[in-house]
């Protein structure tokens, strides 16, 4: 009929693709949970263990939680548009029916279906202002389901994260991020808030010098020892093990440090020296011994020391004196004197944790 | 006052690819909803929520992309973990085989 009442759109269709939509938030539940056995079976085949473990482990926790969490925004927009099409049906076959008897009652000179007509065009007026509300209401909560999807990884797990880590920035551009747009090149740093990684102390969690060379246990390999002729050590062997070159590829999931500490510098994180600590300044680091007059016994401490790693590549010896402090010598295992750069007489326990908690020195 | 660490880095890198398979599952199902999404606003038949649908489908590509970044960070940093690690061990290694008998006298006369 020419002029009749008539309601686009195609349920057929759009039930079906809700039912894809419900089978694309299953997947992605099932991602989630996939993603945190993932995480979980990683850490324990590899035997892995440490603070970059414990990174990864807390990186793949959030992933997965944030992608399970999906679930249940896409599976409400399937539910909303499923709802909306029962609707666009029911006014469609209202509008539909008002058609015919419309034509039949055009047709018919004695006017007995004009009731049955005016009775149909009601019940299509009905259905279709009952359709206008459904999609207004799936209109309303598909936006609201999109928003929680938009957050999960805009503002959601990664930035739950970094949140989560003291200090860590909280201005992500996750959410800015478009498909086909390359990973920026300080995407991890960005997410874990660590750039240049400084601390992150792969190599020195993997390196068991003392036992393989039969040294005492946590000892260094002595500097002054020789090679053999033709078998060099690699020229980044000792920052690949004591100070972790290439960090910045593997700070992101690893390296925790706090804002404004790139582990070179004092606790403080302004670059200033911390008071009470005489930490040589970075281009000081081969410089003279300062220790004489300070009341630091280095040999004793050096020998008798806890064996530590500071993240810059330098050896540290932690010597307990017993009453809560301990005395501090600080050397570069490269420079052939042996001679300390830093020693720190009487160092607060506290302060000694406070470094290890940090990552600046470990071992 | 020491941390113990230990690690086994091939494990690691192997497993390097299992984030990437996770990654390429997480893509599929990326495609699937926002590509239905977009399908359900053309057959939406009102303004109103074809808008919505539409955002929704923008809003989803954009938390996908965050979420395939974030899985793509974890199969990087895993297979380079472990390079770093195998790394530290085979200078470990090459620095042992650079000691000598003459650098540990206690060895002299032994074998």
């Amino acid at each position: 009929m020419a002029g009749g009442p008539s309601v686009p759109g195609d349920p057929d269709a759009l039930e079906q693709l809700a039912g894809r939509l419900r089978n694309a938030a299953q997947g992605v539940g099932s991602l989630g949970s996939n993603t945190r056995e993932f995480t979980t079976g990683t850490v324990s085949d590899a035997e892995w263990t440490g603070s970059a473990a414990d990174s990864f482990s807390a990186f793949g926790t959030n992933l997965g939680n944030g992608a399970g969490a999906a679930e249940g925004p896409l599976t409400r927009m399937a539910s909303a548009v499923e709802n909306y099409a029962g609707s666009l049906r029911a006014a469609q076959q209202k509008a539909q029916a008002f058609n015919s008897i419309a034509d039949a009652a055009q047709d018919d000179p004695s006017g007995s279906l004009m009731s049955a007509a005016e009775q149909a065009g009601q019940n299509a007026t009905d259905a279709i202002s009952a359709m206008q509300q459904a999609a207004n209401q799936a209109a309303s909560e598909v936006t609201a389901a999109s928003g929680e999807l938009q957050d999960l990884f805009g503002n959601g797990p990664v930035r739950g994260f970094i949140s989560s880590q003291p200090g860590l920035g909280d201005d992500l551009p996750l959410g800015e991020w478009t498909p086909g747009d390359p990973i920026p090149a300080d995407y991890g740093t960005e997410i874990l808030g660590n750039p240049g990684a400084p601390d992150l102390g792969l190599g020195t969690e993997t390196l068991p010098p003392a036992p393989e060379l039969g040294l005492p246990q946590g000892d260094p390999i002595p500097p002054e020892l020789p090679l053999i002729d033709g078998d060099p050590i690699p020229t980044g062997l000792g920052p690949e093990i004591l100070g972790n070159p290439g960090s910045g590829l593997l700070g992101p999931m690893i390296n925790f440090n706090k804002s404004g500490e790139s582990g070179d510098e004092p606790e403080n994180g302004d670059g200033t020296p911390t008071p009470g600590d005489d930490t040589v300044a970075p281009r000081d680091v081969h410089g003279q011994d300062r220790t004489g007059s300070r009341g630091v016994d280095v040999p004793f401490v050096k020998e008798n020391g806890d064996l530590l790693f500071q993240s810059d590549g330098q050896l540290v010896r932690v010597l307990d004196n017993g009453n809560g402090t301990s005395d501090v010598v600080i050397y570069d295992p490269s420079n052939p004197s042996g001679a300390p750069t830093t020693t720190i007489k009487d160092m607060p326990e506290s302060q000694v944790q406070s470094r290890i908690d940090s990552g600046r020195w470990f071992g | 006052m020491g941390q113990g660490f230990t690690v086994k880095p091939s494990v690691l890198q192997s497993n390097g690819q299992g984030a990437t398979d996770l990654q390429e599952y997480c893509q599929a199902v990326a495609v699937d909803a926002v590509e239905t999404l977009a399908g359900m606003a053309s057959s939406a038949g009102h303004p109103g929520l074809a808008s919505a649908l539409t955002e929704a489908a923008g809003r989803g590509d954009k938390a996908f992309s965050g979420m395939l970044a974030a899985y793509g960070h974890a199969a990087t940093g895993l297979a380079a973990s472990g390079q770093t690690y195998a790394n530290a061990d085979q200078a470990n290694a090459a620095r042992t085989k650079g000691v000598t008998s003459q650098d540990l006298p206690f060895l002299n006369g032994v074998g």
